[in-house]
């Protein structure tokens, strides 16, 4: 509860005032420049999927399905085909009865479990699974459509949560082909190992805890326009950060090769990691296309965002550490249920699994061992979701140090800086097989105890004094709120997989900039011109920068996992170094000199060197020649004979192992011990994200992960009822926060360059999301002595903890 | 928004709008369209009417007028969040205004539109409730007065007759030494409540409470009063103690249901605490009691 609804923004404050311009000298990388797609955006100008709107488009709607689990007896479509406006309505029979298999695929199980159908075929496993389709003239005549669709259910027993689903033998089985509803099972680090470590410390601290299943809701709801034209195949405009991944998984869907199939993706509002995934409406749009011969628009409710998924989180862990008396860390146990819900989608199912290669966090540990289950349930798919994975673990690790302290009576902090993996140990091999590429913890840590104040703060622990930090002989008012003080450490993995970076010089000296990722939010306009104009010692605003076509970009992966800038970066700056050198050859040439006596300065080529020869002539008459003039001789006059015409590189860039970014967040809390209202009082986050192209979008990337990071701490919570209906099916009832719910945050940064890449940088797309959630809940479990609150921390969760805490309970 | 199809009126006065109640058989009224549009939207309503009163500019008023203040079906949240006259005397009024929902359906939402929809979970009929407020309703027959306690009736069903249409609420200019307050609480910025209390005191010259009224959101099938605490207080000092117990005896009074926001355990003893809080504020407002020291 605000009792003020005063809209105080996440309007950040940076503290390292002093470089807070980022001021680097002469180059765009490192300094704050404004992101130029901000004015499109914020003015309304850019065009969102739904905005396109081709000559004769009609409208895809859904049915479905009311249960969380029952069987399909009957579908009549018949009243809803005779209606005005209703062009066709489509169950699984159609679809089976075309040539595409009409499955979303599913990878990394084994054994022979079905995939998603895009309609359900005779039973339903979650409520929201599309049943049948109605395409209509408009979108109204479509709901219309829908809203006549008759189907007969025989519901069924249901299951929601993952640790029931597997280990209650009573539990409703969802597939055949999967024993207690058990997709897949893994086991990280050494058990017997782990054993031993346990076995050696002075003793063991345990801890179970619920990673709340999440709902992403991006601020633009999935969408897609998909045509069909016999000769040129499909074009199916839509919501995603992985053009290239969404035609793979189209085309195996449609059954069509992916030549058949241009994916264009325009301004995308929010993704979170849904939009990478393969849902049903997308695919039925296109379906559609085809069968009707029309552009078939699907655009997705708020409502049917909240259904379908793909939702995120959602694990059930035991976790235990072995301490010693001194704190140092022996070991660390964990054993996870992870739900996977009704279906898999794509390595939806399998992924979670290997959730536990983050456990170490930031600390050296002896030995670790998780096991891991993924789950099926009659419950809206999960799949990665902002964090995907590094907040369930961070959480798991950094609720037990906290837990792990207060039973042995040392600080938190003391123990987190006990363990910490030493500056000098990188890289560094955790027992859980993650190679940590580069770090230095302790700085960063230690500024956020400094700008948090933490030592002042923790000796009041669980007092009332309020926040203005004074004690109430120095007149501050006691407003009778508990406070407390939360710290969490965090590693990230970054960069996996490769990456497209297409630069081209035009002929006037423009340059295009394509690379395969897709912004949706995170201003990747901005950071690859920055890149590239460096690269080219070129002025910015010659540089364009495209995403989001596969008919105009080479094959490429997406934006997800906090990848772009390492992976996606690296590669538009080393296809820029490859034009450079071409460029170079031609400025030579037409210099008449050695490529190597060419000197590129402020956008052109001069010649060194005053050796008497034919170049020391050039140079004394002071020749030089432009970048522009090198571009236009590269498609015309004077080009060397051993060079082809054209002016342009592309580069295919992996990183050779995972970038690991980290940090310390921190925050102080108040909570009204009355009706368990908790207040964010401050915010604080340093992250190492190596070095940022601009701190400008890295903290603007910070504040969105924090905000999804608190939002899973103190509101969000996705509650189905025993029968599988979804509770939380609105916003009213989901509980994502305003600007006014949150804290300022305050921001601040350290710098350990990653040794995997040129250009010494690292993700930071997901580092709010991992670290806030064990800040906050650490903070309210200071601030209340208590040893555990499962998130969200609702009012009704706190006020039962100080409650109990305080034994009078009613 | 993707309703169904429906047909819309937009009569321009009181008359206009009562004679199309009286003809048209499935209709629905819209003023602010704070819960009207979501319902069109999930087409939990489909009338095949909406008449829009919007054009009726003679109810778009928020002022003092013989001893009442009046709140015109047009004026809007907004209108009462910004008013000086209600930050200056209405101490409930200009707390609950900006609690409602979020800035922008306080523009365009109405106290009376959110009264006659008779949520439980609505704010305004338990500020009404608490100052014994009344529902002015234009029928057929012309102009009829309910008192707010006769006036709510189920979740989203009121003693309203069919073709009635409320064209304000009104309660009592305060008193000499009279507070009013509101608390909610609330699981985010611009929720329904998940308790709401709200409370006003009238003092005799001696320092005892001669009325108190005390106004529920969201714990029963309707905003309620809580009498029995109101009787408990009347002819009483205020203090803390009294409080106490005023707040423990409108949870009693209370019928909340628990959901995924909180169970009812919780919620009653919300009441308790909320209750509290507000009889503390109206005390202090009314200049009867210093201000107190912590919640």
């Amino acid at each position: 509860m605000s009792d003020a609804d005063s809209a105080d923004a996440t309007r950040g404050v940076e503290l390292d005032a002093d470089d807070a311009d980022g001021d680097t000298g002469d180059t765009y990388t490192g300094s704050r420049e404004k992101r130029r797609e901000d004015v499109a955006l914020l003015t309304g100008r850019a065009e969102y999927t739904d905005d396109h709107e081709p000559p004769g488009t009609v409208s895809l709607a859904f049915v479905r399905s009311e249960h969380g689990h029952a069987d399909l007896k009957e579908i009549d479509t018949s009243t809803a085909e005779a209606m005005d406006g209703v062009i066709g309505v489509y169950t699984w029979n159609d679809l089976e009865a075309s040539p595409s298999p009409g499955r979303l695929p599913l990878s990394g199980l084994e054994g022979d479990i079905p995939a998603h159908p895009v309609l359900a075929t005779d039973r339903v496993r979650y409520h929201g699974q599309p049943i049948a389709a109605v395409v209509a003239e408009d979108r109204y005549r479509a709901r219309d459509g829908v809203a006549a669709v008759d189907v007969e259910y025989e519901p069924l027993e249901a299951v929601v949560d993952p640790q029931d689903a597997a280990t209650d033998p009573n539990a409703p089985q969802l597939f055949a082909e999967a024993p207690d509803n058990v997709a897949t099972s893994a086991e990280l680090g050494d058990a017997d190992a782990t054993d031993r470590a346990f076995d050696a410390a002075d003793r063991t601290v345990e801890i179970d805890l619920t990673n709340n299943r999440l709902i992403p809701s991006a601020l633009e709801p999935r969408a897609a326009i998909a045509e069909f034209d016999p000769d040129e195949g499909f074009t199916v405009t839509m919501t995603s950060q992985s053009p290239h991944g969404h035609r793979r998984k189209l085309a195996h869907t449609l059954g069509v090769r992916e030549g058949e199939i241009r994916v264009i993706s325009p301004h995308v509002g929010g993704g979170f990691g849904h939009k990478g995934h393969h849902h049903p409406g997308e695919a039925m749009a296109a379906w559609c296309a085809r069968d009707l011969d029309r552009p078939v628009k699907w655009t997705a409710t708020r409502s049917e965002n909240y259904l379908e998924g793909a939702h995120g989180r959602d694990h059930r862990t035991t976790a235990a550490l072995a301490v010693d008396h001194d704190g140092s860390i022996r070991g660390l146990r964990a054993e996870t249920y992870a739900n996977v819900g009704g279906y898999g989608l794509g390595v939806g199912a399998s992924m979670p699994a290997r959730y536990g290669r983050l456990l170490a966090s930031q600390y050296a540990i002896d030995a670790i061992r998780c096991e891991t289950h993924t789950v099926f349930t009659n419950t809206a798919p999960i799949h990665s979701y902002r964090g995907a994975g590094r907040p369930e673990a961070i959480y798991v690790t950094e609720r037990l140090v906290d837990v792990a302290a207060d039973e042995l009576g040392i600080d938190p902090v003391e123990l987190r800086q006990r363990n910490l993996i030493p500056s000098g140990a990188f890289p560094y091999e955790t027992p859980v097989g993650a190679t940590y590429d580069s770090g230095d913890y302790e700085p960063a840590m230690e500024r956020a105890l400094e700008a948090i104040g933490y030592d002042d703060r923790r000796d009041r622990s669980g007092t009332t004094w309020d926040s203005s930090g004074e004690d109430v002989e120095n007149g501050a008012i006691d407003d009778g709120r508990l406070r407390g003080v939360g710290i969490a450490n965090y590693v990230e993995s970054t960069g996996g997989g490769f990456e497209s970076g297409l630069v081209r010089v035009l002929p006037d000296g423009d340059v295009e900039v394509y690379a395969g990722t897709h912004s949706h939010g995170q201003g990747h306009e901005t950071t690859y011109a920055q890149l590239v104009a460096d690269a080219l010692s070129l002025p910015i605003e010659r540089i364009h920068v495209s995403e989001g076509d596969t008919e105009a970009i080479p094959t490429g992966t997406g934006t997800f996992g906090s990848r772009s800038t390492i992976v996606g970066g690296n590669a538009v700056v080393t296809s820029a170094e490859k034009v450079l050198s071409k460029v170079r050859r031609i400025a030579a040439a037409e210099l008449e000199v050695d490529p190597e006596r060419v000197v590129y300065d402020g956008g052109a080529f001069t010649v060194s060197g005053t050796d008497g020869s034919e170049a020391a002539t050039a140079s004394a008459r002071g020749d030089e020649v432009s970048f522009a003039a090198v571009a236009e001789a590269a498609y015309g006059r004077g080009l060397p004979d051993d060079l082809e015409p054209g002016l342009e590189a592309t580069t295919f860039y992996e990183l050779d192992g995972t970038a690991y970014t980290f940090g310390t967040h921190a925050c102080i809390v108040a909570v009204d011990p009355a009706t368990g209202d908790v207040e964010l009082e401050r915010y604080l986050a340093v992250d190492d994200c190596g070095e940022r192209v601009n701190p400008t979008i890295v903290e603007g990337q910070v504040h969105g992960g924090v905000a999804q990071g608190i939002a899973q701490a103190r509101y969000e919570q996705v509650a189905y009822d025993d029968d599988g209906t979804l509770l939380t099916d609105a916003m009213d009832s989901y509980g994502v926060p305003r600007a006014a719910d949150l804290p300022q945050i305050e921001t601040d940064a350290t710098v350990t360059p990653s040794p995997l890449n040129e250009l010494g940088v690292k993700g930071i797309g997901e580092a709010g999301t991992i670290a806030a959630p064990p800040a906050v809940v650490n903070a309210v479990c200071d601030a209340l002595d208590v040893a555990h609150i499962d998130m969200p921390l609702t009012e009704e969760r706190v006020w039962r903890a100080v409650s109990e805490e305080r034994g009078d309970v009613n | 928004m993707k309703p169904a199809q429906f047909e819309q009126h937009e009569p321009q006065t009181v008359e206009e709008a009562v004679s199309l109640l009286e003809s048209l058989d499935d209709r629905a009224i819209l003023s602010g369209g704070q819960s009207m549009v979501p319902m069109l939207r999930f087409r939990l309503a489909v009338p095949e009417t909406v008449i829009d009163i919007n054009r009726i500019e003679s109810l778009d008023y928020l002022e003092e007028e013989d001893g009442w203040l009046t709140i015109g079906a047009l004026a809007r949240h907004a209108d009462v969040e910004q008013s000086e006259l209600v930050d200056e005397n209405y101490g409930s009024f200009a707390d609950a205004a900006p609690l409602v929902a979020d800035p922008q359906i306080r523009n365009r939402g109405t106290v009376v539109g959110g009264v006659a929809q008779a949520d439980p979970k609505g704010d305004w009929g338990s500020v009404l409730l608490a100052h014994e407020g009344e529902v002015v309703a234009h029928g057929p027959d012309g102009e009829r007065v309910i008192p707010a306690k006769d006036f709510f009736l189920l979740p989203y069903d009121t003693t309203l007759d069919e073709n009635e249409l409320v064209t304000e609420i009104r309660v009592p200019t305060p008193e000499p030494r009279e507070g009013s307050a509101y608390h909610k609480l609330k699981r985010k910025v611009g929720d329904y409540a998940m308790v709401g209390s709200a409370a006003r005191l009238v003092f005799d010259e001696d320092g005892r409470i001669e009325r108190a009224g005390i106004g529920l959101t969201a714990v029963d099938i309707t905003n309620v009063r809580a009498t029995d605490a109101e009787d408990h207080l009347e002819g009483e000092r205020p203090g803390s103690d009294l409080f106490k117990r005023a707040g423990e005896l409108a949870a009693e009074q209370s019928n909340p249901e628990s959901d995924e926001h909180g169970d009812a355990g919780y919620k009653e003893r919300m009441v308790n605490v909320l209750t509290q809080r507000a009889l503390g504020d109206a005390a202090e407002r009314a200049g009867v009691v210093k201000r107190r020291v912590s919640q």
